[in-house]
C-alpha cells in the first residue's frame, strides 16, 4: 500500500477568493454564486493530484446558473402543488395538520437526498484525471426511494436501522461510480456499520429513555420548565449543573458521531475496489477531533468578539451598538465561510489525501474514456436547497 | 525554433505517451518518439487547462471540443510558452458567444417566477384564506393577538394593556355587528399612544387607543372599525399571511440561503407585500363607505382624522413602497368623493364619552 493522492492548496489563493466571492455575491444579490463557485472548485480539484497528475474540474458557470434556472421553475411549481395540495387536505380534515407537517418534513428530506445524488452525479461527471472524466450512474430517484426507506425505519426505531441505511447509501453510491469506462466496486457489509455505529445510538438511545424514565418517575423537567417560567430562581447552581450536564452530554454525542462518521469512511474506503486495485484509508479519529475543536474555538472566539463589540457599543450608546453591530454582523458575514475553509475543510481534505493509500496506482494511467451522458447542467436542485454549499 | 519534450493525452484514455515537439513562430509541431506525426497546434488556439495556472506545468489544449492534451513541465519551455502563446490563459470565444441565450433564459424564466409570484400568488393566497376553517384562523388570530398585546404592555411598563368598560364594550360590539350581519367579529381597545388600528385573521381588529385620542367625532372612529371590518370579512388578514409565506419561500429560492439572502428576500418580500396590501387598503375604503351608507353613518368625519394621523407620521417615507397603506392624500381624496353618506350618530353621547375614557379608567 501507498498513500498516492496530494494536496498542495494555497491558503491565501482560497482566502482572496472567498472574500472577492462574498463581495461579488453581496454587490449582485446572490447571483454572482455561480461564477464564485466555480472559480473555487477549480483552484480546489487542481490542488488534488492522483500519482502527480492533477485533477481537472470542467464545470461552467453558465451550466450551475441554467441548473438553478431550471430547478427554479420546476420548484416553484412543485412545491407550490405539493404545498396546495396538503394545505388543501388539512382545510378539508383539520384533525391532520400533524401529519401535513410530516409530510412537508418528508418530502423536503426526499428532494434533499435527490439533490444530493444529482450533486455528485454533476460534479463527478466535470471532474477528468489525465483526461478522462468520472461518472456517477445509477438513478437519483432510486437512490431517493432507498434512503427515505430506510431513514423513515431509522426514525421509527430510534436509529437503529441507521446503520442499515448507511450500508445501503454507500452501496448504491460507490458501486454506481465510475472513472472512464470502468466502475468503482465495494462491498462492505451491513454488519460492519453496526459495529461502527451502536455506541452512538446507544448512547442516544439512554439519553431518550433515561430523560422519559427520569421524567415520568419525577417530573424533574416539567418542574424545571415550570420554574424557569414563572420563578426567578435564588440558587442558580441547579441551572448551571444543569445546563453543564447538557453541555457535557452535546460534547459526548458529538465526539461519538464524528468518530462513527470517520470509522466509516475508512471502512467504505477499505471496501472499495478500482480494476485490481485495493484502496486504505487510515484517518486517525483524534486528528478529526482535534481539526473540529479547533475550529470550534475559533469560532466561539469569534463570537465572543462580536459580543465584545456590541458591548463596547453598549457602553458608548444606542448608535454605537448599531454601528458596532453591523460591524460585527459584517466581518461575520465575510469571514464565517473562509473560517470554515481555511481551519476545516482544507486540512480536513490534507489529511484525507494523507490518508488514503492504494496498492497498484498504475491502474487509472490505463482507463479508457467513456461514453456515458454526463447531464448538461447542474446542481439547480442542490442549490436552491442550499445542499453542499460549496 | 526550440525542441523540447512532453507528455501527450490523446483522450481517448488515461494513458499517456512522450512527444517531441517543436515550437515554430506559428505552432507546435507534435510528433511520437517513434517520429510518426501526431498534429500541429497553432498557438493563438492554445489555452492552459490548469486556470488559476499552476507554477512548473502548462496543460496544453487546442480546442473546447478537443479533449486531447499536452503537458508541458520543461521550464525553458514554460517560459517559451507563456511568452510567445497570446491567449494562453484567455477564455475561447464559444463560450462568450452564449451570453445572450443566457440572458434572455434567465430573463424568461424571471418573468415567469415574478409572474406567478404576483399575479398567481395573490389569488392563490386569497382562494386558501377562504377555505381555511374558522378554527385555523382562530387559532392564527389569537397568536398574533398575544403577541402584539406582549408587546404594547411591554411598552406601558408592564402595566396591563387591555382597555374594558362594559358600556364602551357594548357600543363597540353593537356597531361592528350592524356590519357584520352574523359572522363572528371582536373588538379590542389597547392603551397606546400610536393612532392605528388592525384587522387580525379570525375576526380580531385591535384599536389602539392614540386613535381614540386623535378622533373628534364618534363617527371617525365607526368609520375606521367599517374599515377594519371591511378586511375582516374579505380575509384579507389571512390572505396577506398565506402570501407572505408563498413569497418567503420563493425568494429565498431565487437568491440562495447562502449570501446573506435571507435579509435581501426579507426586504423583497416586505415591498412585496406591501404592494398586495396597499390594493387591500383601497378596498377595505371603497367597502367601508358602503357599510356606512348602509347604515345612515357620515364617513365625513374619518377625514380630520386621517388628516391628524399624517400629521404625527413624518412626512413621504423615502421607502414609501414598502409602507402598506396607500397615500393619505389619495385616501382622504376617496373619502370625499363619496360624499355625506348618513345622518346618524352610531354611538349615544354616553357610549361615546365611556370609549374616550375606557383606557384612563380601566388601565
Amino acid at each position: 500500500m501507498q498513500s498516492f493522492l496530494t494536496c498542495d492548496i494555497t491558503r491565501s489563493k482560497v482566502l482572496s477568493r472567498i472574500l472577492l466571492n462574498k463581495v461579488f455575491g453581496l454587490l449582485t444579490l446572490g447571483f454572482y454564486r455561480f461564477w464564485g463557485k466555480t472559480h473555487l472548485r477549480r483552484l480546489i480539484w487542481q490542488a488534488v493530484g492522483i500519482n502527480g497528475d492533477r485533477l481537472t474540474y470542467h464545470g461552467t458557470a453558465k451550466e450551475l446558473f441554467v441548473g438553478f434556472l431550471l430547478a427554479l421553475l420546476v420548484m416553484t411549481v412543485l412545491l407550490g402543488l405539493v404545498g396546495g395540495a396538503l394545505k388543501f387536505a388539512t382545510i378539508s380534515a383539520p384533525e391532520l395538520i400533524g401529519i401535513e407537517q410530516l409530510l412537508n418534513i418528508v418530502f423536503l428530506a426526499a428532494f434533499w437526498q435527490f439533490a444530493r445524488y444529482r450533486l455528485w452525479r454533476y460534479r463527478l461527471s466535470r471532474t477528468s484525471y489525465r483526461t478522462v472524466r468520472f461518472f456517477q450512474k445509477g438513478s437519483a430517484l432510486a437512490y431517493t426511494g432507498k434512503v427515505m426507506l430506510w431513514g423513515i425505519i431509522s426514525v421509527i426505531t430510534l436509529g437503529w436501522a441507521y446503520p442499515k441505511m448507511r450500508a445501503v447509501q454507500a452501496d448504491y453510491q460507490l458501486n454506481n461510480m465510475a472513472f472512464g469506462n470502468q466502475t468503482f466496486e465495494y462491498r462492505g457489509e451491513t454488519r460492519a456499520f453496526y459495529s461502527i455505529y451502536w455506541p452512538f445510538i446507544l448512547f442516544l438511545n439512554v439519553m431518550f429513555w433515561g430523560g422519559n424514565i427520569l421524567n415520568f418517575a419525577t417530573d424533574i423537567f416539567t418542574d424545571i420548565a415550570a420554574v424557569g417560567a414563572t420563578v426567578k430562581i435564588d440558587s442558580p447552581d441547579a441551572v448551571r449543573y444543569f445546563i453543564g450536564f447538557l453541555i457535557l452530554m452535546f460534547a459526548v454525542a458529538g465526539i461519538l458521531y464524528v468518530s462513527a462518521k470517520v470509522k466509516e469512511f475508512n471502512y467504505k474506503v477499505g471496501q472499495t475496489k478500482f480494476l485490481n486495485a485495493h484502496f486504505a484509508a487510515n484517518i486517525p479519529v483524534l486528528n478529526v477531533l482535534k481539526i473540529g475543536s479547533l475550529m470550534g474555538i475559533i469560532n466561539i472566539l469569534f463570537l465572543v468578539l462580536i459580543f465584545v463589540l456590541a458591548y463596547v457599543g453598549f457602553v458608548g450608546g444606542v448608535e454605537a451598538i448599531q454601528v458596532y453591530l453591523v460591524i460585527g454582523f459584517i466581518a461575520y458575514f465575510l469571514l464565517v465561510d473562509a473560517i470554515k475553509y481555511l481551519f476545516l475543510f482544507i486540512p480536513m481534505l490534507k489529511l484525507a489525501c494523507r490518508s488514503i493509500a492504494i496498492d497498484n496506482v498504475d491502474v487509472f494511467g490505463e482507463v479508457a474514456a467513456s461514453t456515458h451522458e454526463a447531464p448538461s447542467y447542474g446542481e439547480g436542485i442542490a442549490d436552491a436547497l442550499d445542499v453542499g454549499a460549496f | 525554433m526550440a525542441y523540447f519534450t512532453g507528455e501527450y493525452f490523446d483522450g481517448k484514455s488515461s494513458r499517456s505517451e512522450d512527444a517531441d515537439v517543436q515550437l515554430t513562430s506559428q505552432s507546435l509541431l507534435l510528433r511520437s518518439t517513434n517520429n510518426s506525426p501526431i498534429g500541429e497546434w497553432e498557438l493563438d488556439r492554445l489555452r492552459d487547462e490548469y486556470s488559476p495556472p499552476v507554477e512548473g506545468a502548462i496543460l496544453l489544449s487546442l480546442a473546447a471540443d478537443n479533449s486531447a492534451r499536452l503537458k508541458i513541465t520543461d521550464p525553458d519551455a514554460l517560459f517559451e510558452l507563456r511568452t510567445r502563446c497570446p491567449k494562453l490563459t484567455q477564455k475561447r470565444k464559444a463560450e462568450k458567444r452564449e451570453w445572450p441565450k443566457l440572458v434572455a433564459a434567465a430573463a424568461g424564466t424571471l418573468v415567469v417566477v415574478a409572474g406567478l409570484v404576483y399575479y398567481g400568488m395573490p389569488v392563490i393566497a386569497g382562494a386558501v384564506a377562504e377555505i381555511i376553517p374558522e378554527t385555523t384562523r382562530q387559532n392564527l388570530g389569537q397568536a398574533v393577538e398575544e403577541r402584539i398585546l406582549m408587546q404594547v404592555t411591554k411598552s406601558n411598563k408592564n402595566k396591563n394593556a387591555v382597555c374594558s368598560s362594559v358600556t364602551a364594550d357594548l357600543a363597540l360590539s353593537r356597531v361592528i355587528s350592524q356590519f357584520s350581519n352574523g359572522e363572528p367579529a371582536s373588538v379590542l381597545v389597547v392603551k397606546s399612544k400610536i393612532a392605528n388600528a388592525f384587522a387580525l385573521p379570525g375576526g380580531r381588529i385591535i384599536i389602539f387607543s392614540g386613535l381614540i385620542d386623535k378622533a373628534a367625532d364618534a363617527n371617525a372612529l365607526v368609520g375606521v372599525l367599517a374599515h377594519e371590518f371591511a378586511h375582516v370579512e374579505a380575509r384579507h388578514p389571512t390572505s396577506l399571511l398565506v402570501a407572505n409565506l408563498g413569497m418567503a419561500a420563493v425568494l429565498s429560492i431565487v437568491l440562495g440561503d447562502v449570501t446573506g439572502g435571507t435579509l435581501i428576500a426579507g426586504a423583497g418580500q416586505m415591498a412585496l407585500g406591501a404592494s398586495y396590501s396597499r390594493d387591500f387598503e383601497r378596498a377595505a375604503d371603497q367597502r367601508a363607505i358602503e357599510f356606512m351608507r348602509q347604515n345612515n353613518y357620515d364617513v365625513g368625519p374619518l377625514i380630520p382624522l386621517l388628516k391628524k394621523i399624517q400629521k404625527s407620521v413624518p412626512e413621504k417615507n423615502v421607502l414609501s413602497f414598502m409602507v402598506s397603506h396607500p397615500d393619505i392624500d389619495s385616501r382622504v381624496e376617496t373619502l370625499k368623493a363619496a360624499g355625506v353618506t348618513g345622518t346618524q350618530q352610531a354611538f349615544t353621547e354616553r357610549e361615546w364619552q365611556e370609549i374616550k375614557v375606557m383606557c384612563t379608567k380601566s388601565v
